[in-house]
């Protein structure tokens, strides 16, 4: 008997993975897309949505887990985001040269997270409150680059600009080159947090900072490293969307910030920190851009995207609650 | 004596006022129409919508939650209520003199369905543990969604004059008037200071939000008390909502949409502690107050006005400075 509960036990762990919970409804979505609308499996729509959903806050939802899985958030990245692009363009606008618009998007990004990690390590904010003040300053700052208004680098910008932004019209496999960006840094990430000392830190910090500084962990300054990492991968992601997208608007990565921290939590990173992994968050990337793709081939009220977006948070938020309490046995 | 002053002038409040004061002062000699008495029934009556909810999200974070889908929701139970007055004519009272009832009973109506949104957060947030930041924001992307399936994005109007004409009228000040609405939130908040200062169930709403186990090892059921803090935050919410409506003279799906971080700043200022457990109504006043003098002082400049978040980013971040550093000396001491 205890043989074959240890057995069902099992069952239920190994369906309870990150993974395969999140598989799962990424399966079904795609094959009611499928059944619902045969243009889904066009290899234009699938290749529109890699290029242009997973590469922009994909990108950005792999240093929201980083944070994330130290027991952190940042719901400043996307007006991270918004302000670095505008700054981009301005720059390259004012005929300033490519490297020096590049460098102040970078410059940026690592401040504004730098900031966020002052905050909450150096002065005890809670997270929540912290990014929420960054994110007022750099919603703000976008607006004001150029009161407001978009910006294009279709004109007006040196040549060396101009080049930059045709290296994004050449799409290898017919995806641009962020999608595989995405693919290498999600491997690479993964590498990192399974297969390093600073990764099995991250984790330990995440889990229960107490006790990691008890084992030796120098935790503020591992919590520090993730939000430096997803500053960098937020000057990336920057860089290569506007390069895509040729211009910049002062609001483009305002809602990806709650947009990456769903993707990760529907993906089995808990957002209490300490679990989860690449491949899970890989899954819930591709999870919310089916999701969004299929809404809008069925041409369903835009609107109603709202509706379906929240019920899906909150089924991910069920599923993270029994994950934790079936497979770490934990009383949350 | 000294002792005293030291201490009061360590208290956030004292520090928020200060701010305050000198906002006011310097902007009064960069432009002389920002120190009237018009000026101020402005600022006043903008910022009483956004205060009103500030008070009751002031237990929920008090109690040790949060909430951002508060702007969502107002502008829900705008669209709802005021729907809900078109499509019944006010419960078939419109152009009677008993207009007003069927205008109580149409808000009564969306105070319950606030009352079941705050249920759904609260079973979301205390019973199923999930985090209250992403919960909420669950709720907001819903009820945002929701909203536009009643109005298919359209505007409610024309709405019954007596709810435009009670959310327009206010005390004559010199030239201005004080608006109906800040008299509402200051009884808002004198009704908040009671409960919180004078009575179990406001104590018990600090326990909860400062050692959850400790407070339910004493006997204090917090569960009840998240709940019901959700609940009332929700069922208040939607009179706000329909009252914004009410002012605007028309039930605009873009109610409120972006207010749950403005709220959460006027909370923040006002020192209400988002690691539960602190905080008080002065200081929510005070607080709210100087956020919304700082926007308006943005527009009487004359720069820039986008750089309104900018300057509201750069005052939170000062303030909850301020405050770990305050609050990690008293720990020392």
């Amino acid at each position: 008997m205890t043989e074959q509960k240890a057995r069902s036990d099992a069952l239920v762990k190994f369906f309870l993975t990150p993974e395969v919970t999140s598989i799962i409804p990424v399966v079904v979505v795609a094959v009611a897309a499928t059944v619902l609308n045969p243009i889904f499996l066009r290899s234009s729509n699938l290749l529109t949505l890699a290029s242009s959903l997973i590469a922009s806050w994909g990108l950005l939802a792999i240093g929201q887990s980083f944070i994330i899985i130290s027991g952190g958030l940042d719901i400043s990245i996307g007006t991270t985001l918004s302000f670095a692009g505008m700054l981009f363009c301005f720059l390259a606008r004012s005929y300033q040269p490519l490297f020096l618009c590049i460098l102040a998007v970078v410059a940026v990004c690592l401040t504004m997270s730098m900031l966020n990690a002052m905050l909450i390590l150096k002065f005890n904010v809670t997270p929540f409150v912290a990014t929420m003040s960054v994110s007022y300053v750099s919603k703000g700052l976008a607006n004001v680059v150029n009161y407001g208004a978009d910006m294009s680098l279709a004109y007006g910008v040196r040549d060396s600009v101009l080049r930059f932004c045709d290296v994004f019209s050449v799409k290898p496999l017919g995806v641009s080159i962020g999608a595989f960006t995405f693919i290498f840094l999600i491997l690479f990430s993964q590498f990192i947090l399974q297969k390093t000392a600073f990764g099995r830190k991250i984790y330990a910090v995440g889990d229960n900072p107490r006790v990691a500084r008890i084992a030796g962990i120098r935790v503020a300054r591992v919590r520090a490293a993730c939000f430096l990492i997803s500053g960098l991968l937020t000057a990336l992601t920057t860089i290569l969307w506007v390069g895509y997208y040729s211009g910049c608007t002062p609001t483009q990565g305002n809602p990806w910030s709650l947009i990456t921290i769903a993707a990760a939590s529907m993906g089995g990173i808990s957002l209490k920190g300490g679990t989860g992994s690449m491949f899970g968050l890989l899954c819930g990337v591709i999870l919310m851009a089916l999701v969004y793709n299929l809404i809008t081939l069925l041409n369903v009220d835009a609107n109603i995207q709202n509706i379906f977006i929240g019920v899906f948070l909150v089924l991910s938020l069920v599923l993270d609650t029994i994950r934790r309490e079936k497979t770490l046995g934990k009383n949350i | 004596m000294t002792q005293n002053m030291k201490k009061l002038l360590r208290r956030h409040e004292t520090l928020i006022f200060f701010l305050l004061v000198f906002i006011w002062c310097s902007l009064s000699i960069i432009n002389r129409n920002y120190g009237t008495v018009n000026n101020l029934c402005a600022i006043l009556k903008t910022m009483s919508f956004y205060g009103i909810i500030a008070v009751f999200l002031s237990f929920v974070i008090i109690g040790g939650d949060s909430d951002i889908s508060t702007g969502a929701s107002a502008g829900f139970s705008a669209v709802f209520g005021t729907a809900l007055m078109l499509e019944t004519n006010c419960m078939g009272m419109l152009g009677t003199p008993n207009e007003w009832i069927g205008i109580v009973l149409c808000i009564l109506i969306s105070m319950a369905g606030g009352l079941l949104i705050g249920a759904g957060n609260a079973l979301m947030v205390v019973k199923m543990k999930m985090p209250p930041f992403i919960a909420t924001c669950a709720m907001q992307y819903i009820l945002n969604g929701l909203k536009m399936v009643i109005t298919h994005g359209a505007y409610v109007y024309p709405l019954p004059n007596s709810l435009i004409g009670f959310v327009r009228q206010g005390v004559p000040l010199g030239t201005a008037k004080v608006s109906v609405i800040f008299f509402l939130f200051l009884l808002a908040l004198a009704a908040a200071y009671i409960v919180l200062t004078f009575t179990t169930a406001g104590r018990s709403v600090y326990a909860t939000g400062s050692n959850r186990i400790m407070a339910s090892l004493s006997g204090i059921n917090t569960d009840l008390v998240r709940f019901r803090n959700y609940m009332v935050l929700h069922a208040v919410v939607a009179v706000v909502g329909i009252l914004n409506a009410g002012y605007i003279k028309q039930g605009a799906p873009s109610i409120a949409q972006e207010w749950h971080l403005t709220i959460m700043a006027a909370c923040a200022i006002g020192g209400i502690k988002f690691s539960g457990g602190a905080g008080n109504m002065i200081g929510l006043l005070i607080g709210t107050f100087t956020l919304f003098s700082i926007n308006s002082a943005i527009a009487y400049i004359g720069i820039n006005t986008f750089l309104q978040d900018v300057f509201v980013g750069v005052v939170l971040v000062v303030v909850v400075v301020s405050d770990s550093i305050r609050s990690n000396r008293k720990v020392k001491a």
